[in-house]
């Protein structure tokens, strides 16, 4: 079955967060924060968020990965959870972020 | 040039004679600079560890040379880019081996360091670049201000392998006299002053401080909880201590739970931090005593044993003491320490010594001693710096003292005059000549990072929002919290007051944040007869009326979290609320469980929370995740003690090996191009049984035994008697293939963390026709998340000999065993493209 998800972020609520390392490493994995542009982590948040109410169920941030690379599709790789046929995107404005993610259960 | 030589002769000359001289005559002779400091103590202690820190999975080490050389390539840096000797250079970062190495670089180049506290906000940091004219600032990316020219911390890799070292190029003459920093204290007033502190200010403060702390501290531990931007850590968390050769733990969890662990697994001797942080620890004590019912029992005890020796106490409150590991002293400042505290932990068995101090001394001026201690007392001035009271302001006279306020000659006018610094403390100094402080010229409320938060700074703003008559700002609890008393001109709804209270933060500095606003119920405050207000009035109604309140909430931590992340009032929050209509969202969700974790000391997965949950399902799964444990695929049969079994049966069961087959082994050279030894991981292809046998026969002895297999939780574990033979032989460890990414983090990150090496074969299952499967991303993601270089290793001709579904294998036969060179990867790649690198690199091998 089909399944789709969505996610808002206002930016600016997250970057207060991002100084907090605890906040960090809860959510995201050491290789996604490696990601030098600090830009993409709203976007990356919200993935993460849209994922999971695309799967319905709310899981640990650190089991779902997301790669953004620049000009491309983010891609999403979950694990431990069956969800197949990713495909996602994502979107800036100003002081929005928004992310969009549909799978098969 | 020539006084340059000159110079550096001079220090090596003093350096030489050190055998011959006590240490106090030495300090005459060396020059003062803070740059002394540090080199004396590289001398001594080069390839000690200076520097542990701690990140969620990973545990980094930093030897005093390592790090001096990090400091050189600074230097280079600051050269190449023009940055010269008395230009600024502002450092706006949490505690790091960066940080460290980016103030030493200052103190040997002459650049002026401007360290500005991480949690202060950007404008702030914008204002001071601004006014000093720094050349560039030092900062995150994750807290990137706008308007300054930055360098990210996260990229320093470059200036450390890009920049060579060449100390002689690179060292200038520091004069004792010239500026080694400038640290911004938030005024009274919304300018802040810049206090300009000198190398020799500092160097004095620094050996004097060496002189009371005369503790057996010898290449012990010490955990570091306050800011390097604040001048106490910087003195004694750091150069004070180097000379013992000290290890410092900078944790980059502020969690109390993280920092607890810290305490224990690193064998932390020594804290130096502010008095709010010895309160919350004790309630931490005392709270977790509660749950045991085991707090009377406690405070009778320690109330029995006050003056029994130290050792004892060890003994008598163990329990307690393990958890605390090798803990044993408390340097405190920046605050009044309540008496309550103090003799708890002195009754636990931990040295507390308070000192006191301010910035503008370089800090210390005070502080007890092991030899001289008094309890509630501030201790004795150190050596070579005076105090006096003049009408019960506390002054200060020594070489320690601030050269003046940056660009501000009528304050420094104000505070320095003959000489004599006046502090704007009162205090009053007894008989023995221990100081003791009555209270604050200023008012002052010292916030649990350390800062001072001055209320007239908040009023000020406060003044300035249109809803707002009057008020007086107070801070509560010692400190944690700060509020707001105000007289509104109408009357205002709880909605509005919560709005206002908002509105006002948004304008306050992080440090002064109020977490409430208070109505003062009368329509004036009571005042002076030259109509100023009385502070104390109306600090005591408050205090009481507050108290009186959280006697009746029953003081419920869950919903006063709640009520504040959600920014809705307690009185509005009962067990049936629904979370989500409270308000809370994904990133409040995140907020709310990170405050969870901390304040009921728990691993807590919100996970659980979903849109029908209720106040009273939280209450349940924080109850429930207490007794959580978490599954770790390490085993204590992986412990190195097991070694002396371990080395043996590997001997014994490799020897077996060599009858049923022969091995060519090539590459082995290839091992030692990692740098500095440090820990690897070895990816292998994956065709048979024998593999893991073929990998540690190949291994020289060193890593045989350090070697952890990674093995299939689902498959390797399921019977008792393959799961303790591969752990005891192949130190393997279950690695879950399906479930939990952070637990296989964590197994990674403590293994490389205990210098170890893991194999993982990263196709992730024997290939059944022997070809080179794809590989599964999960266990690049894993490699590339510890930071580790991966080797490649390709295994020829054990197909032949056992395929997958043999039980019997063809004997006599040979394969080989090809290692490859260590992969690093730096630069910024995706899971994808390094899986595929390392594939490439195993086809290769031939």
């Amino acid at each position: 079955m089909i399944k789709c998800g969505i996610d808002l972020v206002l930016n600016k609520r997250l970057a207060k967060n991002l100084s907090n390392p605890d906040f960090l490493m809860k959510v995201f994995l050491p290789i996604e924060l490696k990601n030098h542009e600090k830009q993409k982590l709203p976007g990356i948040f919200a993935l993460k968020e849209a994922t999971m109410k695309a799967m319905g169920k709310k899981m640990n941030w650190l089991d779902i990965e997301v790669l953004a690379k620049n000009g491309k599709k983010p891609e999403i790789k979950i694990y431990g959870k069956k969800f197949k046929n990713i495909d996602a995107s994502v979107s800036h404005d100003g002081a929005y972020t928004v992310a969009m993610v549909v799978g098969e259960v | 040039m020539l006084e340059d030589t000159r110079n550096w002769l001079f220090i090596g000359f003093a350096v030489g004679l050190k055998k011959h001289l006590k240490p106090q005559m030495l300090h005459h002779i060396m020059l003062q600079t803070v740059s002394t400091l540090i080199e004396s103590a590289l001398k001594e202690y080069s390839q000690e560890t200076l520097i542990i820190e701690k990140s969620l999975y990973r545990r980094k080490k930093y030897t005093y040379q390592q790090v001096y050389d990090r400091a050189l390539s600074i230097c280079t840096y600051f050269i190449e880019n023009q940055i010269k000797t008395g230009d600024k250079v502002v450092i706006y970062l949490p505690n790091s081996s960066d940080y460290v190495a980016l103030l030493w670089a200052c103190a040997l180049s002459g650049v002026i360091a401007v360290p500005i506290d991480f949690s202060s906000n950007q404008d702030f940091l914008e204002k001071i670049y601004k006014k000093v004219g720094a050349k560039l600032v030092f900062c995150s990316v994750f807290k990137k201000p706008k308007s300054v020219k930055c360098f990210f911390v996260e990229e320093m890799q470059e200036i450390y392998s890009k920049y060579k070292l060449n100390r002689s190029a690179i060292i200038k003459k520091i004069n004792p006299s010239d500026i080694f920093e400038i640290v911004f204290t938030s005024g009274t007033t919304s300018e802040p002053k810049g206090v300009v502190l000198s190398n020799k200010n500092l160097y004095f403060d620094v050996i004097a401080m060496r002189k009371i702390i005369t503790l057996d501290l010898k290449k012990k531990t010490i955990l570091s909880i306050l800011p390097l931007s604040h001048l106490f850590e910087q003195n004694i968390g750091l150069f004070c201590l180097l000379e013992y050769g000290i290890s410092i733990v900078y944790s980059q969890s502020k969690k109390s739970s993280a920092i607890i662990d810290s305490i224990k697994k690193e064998k932390v001797n020594l804290i130096v931090s502010v008095p709010l942080f010895l309160q919350t620890l004790k309630e931490k004590i005392e709270f977790e005593a509660q749950k045991t019912d085991k707090l009377e029992r406690l405070n009778s005890n320690l109330k029995r044993f006050p003056n029994f020796p130290n050792i004892c106490k060890r003994i008598i409150f163990s329990k307690i003491r393990r958890k605390l590991g090798n803990l044993k002293y408390f340097v405190v400042g920046g605050a009044e320490l309540p008496l309550e505290v103090e003799e708890f932990w002195e009754n636990l068995g931990i040295e507390v010594f308070q000192g006191y101090g301010l910035t503008e001394a370089s800090p210390v001026v005070t502080c007890n001693s092991p030899k001289e201690k008094k309890r509630a007392s501030l201790g004795k001035p150190l050596e070579n710096i005076e105090i006096k009271l003049q009408d019960k302001e506390i002054l200060v006279r020594g070489k320690n003292l601030f050269k003046r306020y940056y660009e501000d000659n009528k304050k420094t006018a104000e505070a320095l005059k003959n000489g004599w610094f006046y502090t704007g403390d009162l205090g009053s100094i007894n008989e023995e000549g221990f100081l003791n402080l009555i209270g604050r010229k200023k008012n002052v409320i010292i916030s649990s990072s350390g800062l001072n938060v001055y209320p007239e700074d908040i009023e000020k703003v406060l003044g300035n929002i249109t809803e707002i008559k009057e008020c007086v700002v107070l801070g509560l609890d010692d400190g944690k919290k700060i509020v707001a008393v105000i007289i509104p001109k109408k009357p205002l709804s709880n909605k509005k007051i919560y709005l206002l209270l908002q509105k006002a933060n948004s304008k306050l500095q992080s440090h002064q944040i109020l977490s409430e606003i208070i109505l003062w119920p009368e329509s004036e405050f009571p005042k002076t007869h030259t109509l100023k207000i009385k502070r104390s009035a109306v600090e005591e109604i408050i205090v009481s009326k507050t108290s009186m309140n959280k006697l009746d909430k029953s003081q419920d931590k869950l919903i006063t979290l709640i009520s504040e992340i959600c920014q809705k009032l307690s009185a509005n929050i009962n067990e049936k609320s629904n979370l989500v209509s409270l308000g809370l969202d994904s990133i409040k969700r995140i907020e709310l469980s990170i405050k969870i974790e901390e304040s009921f000391n728990i691993n807590f997965n919100e996970s659980g929370i979903n849109e029908k949950s209720n106040v009273a399902d939280l209450r349940n799964m924080i109850k429930n995740s207490k007794s959580e444990k978490i599954d770790s695929g390490i085993s204590l049969l992986n412990s190195r003690f097991f070694n002396i079994l371990r080395i043996p049966l590997q001997a014994l069961i490799l020897l077996l090996s060599k009858l049923i087959f022969r091995l060519e082994i090539r590459g082995v050279e290839n091992l030692k191009l990692v740098k500095n030894n440090e820990p690897v991981i070895f990816a292998a292809n994956h065709t048979s049984m024998l593999d893991t046998f073929a990998v540690y026969r190949a291994l020289p002895f060193s890593k045989r035994t350090n070697t952890f297999a990674a093995a299939a939780k689902d498959f390797f574990f399921k019977n008792y008697i393959t799961a303790i033979f591969g752990r005891l032989i192949f130190n393997a460890f279950a690695f879950s293939r399906k479930e939990n990414i952070k637990q296989s983090l964590t197994d990674f990150g403590e293994i490389i963390n205990r210098d170890s090496n893991v194999l993982i074969y990263p196709e992730g299952t024997r290939s059944r026709k022997g070809n080179l499967l794809p590989f599964k991303e999960g266990m690049g993601v894993m490699a590339l998340n510890t930071e580790a270089p991966i080797i490649p290793i390709k295994i020829n001709g054990n197909y032949d000999i056992m395929p997958v579904g043999r039980i019997i294998p063809r004997f006599g036969r040979k394969s080989s065993i090809i290692f490859g060179k260590p992969l690093t990867f730096t630069k910024i790649q995706s899971a994808q493209e390094i899986v595929e690198k390392i594939h490439k690199a195993i086809k290769q091998l031939n």
